[in-house]
């Protein structure tokens, strides 16, 4: 028997490096498309706020602060953008607190009603949000939608209650159409998790609550955090929502921007107010993932 | 060997396959021309489709599309085209017609290409500036909802009558629709086009539900969300039509008229073509048929008589015709953006 000899692995000459590209190249013709059709069209629409636009076309004056600063000195911008930050956190706390007994219940099922809560998950993704958010109006809207009709043929109501166009049909929307974002990623942490951890709680003496809440929720975290920063930046940037549920007496950032490019068809705002959208957004998500990386911190192996 | 044979032969057959299958379509191209018109939604659109049929049989290989959309977003899409613009032709209302003049993006009329612009009323054809054609005029009423009113609205002042509170929709500043009825409210209390002081002050006191859109508040009437809203006497008649519980009043002093002209888009591929569509557009038979239910669009050519069905829905005679409120516009266009941004302010905010 002879001892396995380790040896270097041969250093590939550059060339070959640049052919074997370190596995890129089957994620090139993606890479092209995103560049094209998504991070230029972003720049260019960026870039649109630092500019002058006058009839469709830039003008003379170049570089220009002015229309971020109109943006940031409008106390209309930073209310609104705090409607937009507050909606999305409490819609987002809500997806949380439905799907986690969804994914959790879908651990423990088996066979065909495993499969069955499966499809009941991802079949709203299969319908557009633009068809689940018209559902809302029929289900809310005033005295002949479904909700006010049950509600005052029973007798509990004698007038209709006025939930369109208000925060809460928005509210009520976004973590209603947005609830499957939550669940995929919970749903494949609470399926695939090791249960001998918390057998071995249960084992030691703590109850099941206290299992759930020390053990199961702290090995689900990483879920917690990717499922939150999802449905947050998709709740904080969603415009079709608040438009059709909000009605017209009510507007978000996301709103805002739409109105002034399609609307009032003043891009340099309309490009001022999607930048302040874009960073802030980016700003509070890696918010949400710092938290995350924090609160996750036990997992990490200690060097 | 025989691999690359294979593979070659493969290629060879998927080209002849797709040139074969592709030949129709490019034989066709070569005498086919499509003119791209925008329109209206729904059924106010049957107006417009029966004269692109008319078109179509006229000039084989011709095809008229219609895209129904507001304006709003059209205009966007002009203006990112940058010359090239996707649409030959479109309807637009006093507003976005003196916006589409300043911002160069619709063309100049030419008479003598469009002979039956002669015919057109003189005080209409004015307003148009000499750019398109006005193609019709519409009323902005008050629409109600006849389940919950009993008695119907006469005046601009009743949509503020406590009896009400609270029940009346409103459409947002950013449309024809919202701007009208904004300086409707201001004139009705004392203001004008240059004051609108007192139509916010009154906008406000409402305290009303906003619609985005007149579709919007058109359903918001069905849903019996609201009891009554200002709105297009088209729309509303739309609605009626259909059976819905809505009805439309010429409010004292007057409904406000606006009209709507129909204008070449500068760029456009056919501008032949689009002459031949405005003189159509003009034409007794196509005025006649507009003006007819359920679409109830005022006819803009002198000696076209308005049918006894419309009399709900269009000034019925001459003093009526006298009551008609018009808007200076010249004054609301270039603050559209100041106005919508104040409605945020006031409603959104």
């Amino acid at each position: 028997m002879t001892d396995a000899v380790l040896t270097q692995p041969r250093r590939l000459g550059f060339a070959r490096r640049v052919i074997d590209g370190g596995g890129l190249w089957p994620a090139v013709p993606a890479l092209v498309y995103l560049v094209l059709f998504m991070v230029l069209p972003i720049i260019t629409l960026l870039t649109f706020g630092f500019v002058t636009i006058d009839r469709g076309a830039i003008t003379d004056g170049g570089f220009t602060l002015t229309h971020i600063a109109g943006v940031l000195g409008d106390p209309l911008v930073w209310n609104l953008m705090w409607r937009s930050f507050w909606i999305a956190v409490v819609s987002t706390c809500l997806t949380l607190v439905l799907a986690y007994p969804i994914a959790y219940a879908y651990g423990h099922l088996k066979g065909v009603w495993r499969t069955l809560l499966l499809v009941a998950i991802i079949s709203p993704l299969l319908t557009s949000a633009l068809v689940r958010t018209y559902a809302w109006i029929v289900i809310l809207g005033g005295r002949r939608g479904l909700l006010n009709q049950t509600l005052l043929s029973l007798g509990v109501i004698d007038q209709p209650l006025q939930i369109l166009n208000t925060s809460t049909a928005v509210v009520m929307g976004m973590t209603q159409i947005h609830l499957p974002f939550m669940i995929l990623p919970l749903l494949a942490v609470l399926s695939e998790r090791d249960r001998r951890f918390e057998e071995a709680s249960l084992n030691l003496g703590a109850s099941q609550v206290e299992t759930f809440f020390r053990v199961t929720i702290p090995m689900t975290m990483p879920a917690i955090v990717a499922g939150f920063a999802l449905v947050f930046a998709v709740s904080y940037t969603n415009f079709i929502i608040p438009q059709l549920l909000g009605g017209g007496n009510y507007s978000t950032l996301a709103v805002q921007v739409y109105e002034q490019t399609i609307v009032v068809l003043d891009w340099s705002r309309g490009a001022a107010l999607a930048t302040l959208l874009l960073t802030t957004c980016f700003a509070f998500v890696l918010a949400i993932v710092s938290v995350g990386g924090r609160l996750t911190r036990w997992s990490e192996v200690r060097r | 060997m025989s691999q690359i044979i294979n593979r070659r032969r493969f290629l060879q057959g998927t080209a002849t396959a797709g040139a074969l299958l592709a030949a129709p379509g490019i034989v066709r191209a070569q005498g086919a021309r499509e003119l791209v018109i925008v329109s209206f939604a729904g059924s106010l659109q049957e107006p417009h489709q029966w004269l692109a049929r008319r078109m179509e049989q006229k000039h084989p290989g011709l095809t008229i599309r219609l895209v129904p959309s507001e304006s709003q977003d059209v205009v966007a899409q002009i203006k990112a085209a940058q010359g090239y613009s996707p649409f030959d032709a479109m309807p637009n209302g006093e507003p976005p017609h003196l916006i589409a003049i300043a911002d160069k993006y619709i063309e100049r009329l030419d008479p003598a290409k469009v002979p039956n612009a002669a015919n057109v009323v003189p005080s209409l054809m004015e307003k148009s500036q000499g750019y398109g054609v006005p193609a019709s005029y519409s009323l902005i009423g008050i629409a109600y909802n006849t389940d919950l009113v009993k008695a119907p609205p006469t005046s601009w002042k009743d949509l503020w009558a406590s009896e009400h509170k609270g029940q009346v929709g409103i459409p947002r500043a950013s449309s024809n629709l919202g701007l009208g009825f904004l300086v409707a409210a201001a004139k009705t209390f004392g203001g004008s086009e240059t004051d609108l002081a007192p139509g916010w002050a009154k906008l406000k006191e409402l305290q009303p539900r906003v619609g985005r859109s007149p579709t919007q508040l058109l359903q918001m009437l069905e849903r019996e969300e609201i009891a009554m809203a200002p709105i297009w006497n088209n729309d509303a008649a739309g609605a009626a039509a259909k059976g819905l519980p809505i009805r439309f009043v010429k409010p004292e002093p007057g409904p406000i008229a606006v009209v709507s002209f129909m204008s070449a888009i500068k760029g456009t591929r056919h501008p032949d073509l689009v002459d031949e569509w405005m003189n159509e557009i003009l034409s007794a038979e196509y005025q006649a048929m507009a003006a007819n239910a359920p679409y109830f669009f005022g006819p803009t050519v002198a000696g076209v008589e308005v049918p006894e069905a419309a009399r709900d829905y269009t000034p019925a005679d001459a003093g009526e015709v006298a009551k008609l409120q018009t808007v200076d516009w010249s004054r609301i266009a270039p603050q559209r953006g100041a106005i919508v941004e104040e409605f945020d302010r006031l409603f959104a905010s």
